[in-house]
């Protein structure tokens, strides 16, 4: 209960979105684009690191959340990677605990937006019915239409962010550059564990400002 | 879980990295066909219907040092430099 009056106490972020998503090598080519496509247009993404010590995840999941006034709720990957291994329940069970918090108090929450990412159109239908009605597109596990996705989301509420196209561009130009330095340290650049996520996110904001700063 | 580094001095990197300029040509699939475009560039040159077609017109670029052939996920596909080509 206590927890619970903490998290009603947190102040919501206008630019704050939550990201609930799969962790592992083979989404971290959505994942990237996701991440500079929102770092791209001034928004910060929130992303829990896979494992927080000292702390509960989910706990540090819920904060996140809390104080995000947008959230994006992957769901393309809940079946099992390879034929022998179980499905993916985190990201449903992630994508529920923000419903559940937003309907705690509608009246703090009322401005919160939630979009859900699918593999492809209306498949939500078959698995999780219950969502229908919310903001729900296809990125059909392409990079590009990920960035498009995201980029036509968010257009209504900034007239002013670039076409999809401009952010694609950059994110190929980053591609090329974050390669070269990673490897050049050591890293491997394809794999998801190579670096945090706060790090990755540091990357991205780092070359964004100056690349944006360049073209003024 | 991910390695915890020095981010300043590698963010630092990456800031750096975005303020060169080393004549590099993008070459990038996109929805629309091959986009060429020069590193900076807020836009792309041309945009062309092969790859093929793409390639060659980055390396008709006179700032041409270098071409960067991008993969369908933003990866590296080919990194050719001018002076390779011009072998």
């Amino acid at each position: 209960m206590e927890q619970f009056r903490k998290i009603l106490k947190k102040v919501i972020e206008p630019n704050s979105v939550f990201i609930n998503c799969p962790f592992d090598n083979n989404y971290f080519p959505l994942l990237k684009p996701l991440l500079f496509t929102l770092i791209y247009i001034d928004l910060t993404p929130k992303i829990s690191e896979t494992s927080d010590s000292g702390k509960v995840r989910l706990n540090n999941v819920k904060d996140l959340m809390s104080i995000s006034k947008y959230s994006i709720h992957d769901l393309s990957r809940m079946e099992p990677l390879n034929k022998n291994e179980y499905p993916r329940f985190n990201m449903p069970f992630e994508c529920g605990i923000d419903f559940g918090l937003k309907m705690s108090d509608e009246k703090k929450y009322a401005s919160k937006k939630f979009l859900i990412l699918e593999k492809e159109n209306y498949r939500y239908q078959k698995v999780i019915s219950d969502i229908s009605g919310n903001d729900i597109k296809a990125h059909n596990n392409d990079p590009e239409q990920m960035i498009k996705v995201i980029r036509d989301w968010f257009k209504p509420i900034n007239l002013n962010i670039p076409r999809h196209k401009e952010i694609w561009l950059a994110f190929n130009e980053f591609e090329f550059v974050n390669e070269e330095i990673l490897v050049k340290e050591g890293y491997d650049p394809k794999d998801i564990n190579s670096l945090t996520f706060s790090d990755i996110i540091e990357n991205m904001k780092a070359w964004i400002q100056k690349y944006k700063g360049n073209q003024e | 879980m991910g390695k915890k580094i020095n981010s300043t001095n590698l963010s630092d990197k990456f800031s750096k990295a975005a303020s060169t300029n080393h004549g590099r040509v993008h070459v990038v699939p996109s929805k629309d066909g091959w986009s060429v475009k020069k590193e900076g560039a807020k836009r792309a040159t041309v945009v062309k219907n092969s790859k093929e077609s793409a390639v060659k017109a980055a390396n008709s670029i006179k700032s041409m040092q270098r071409v960067i052939v991008h993969k369908k996920d933003g990866t590296i596909q080919k990194n050719i430099k001018k002076s390779d080509r011009t072998q």
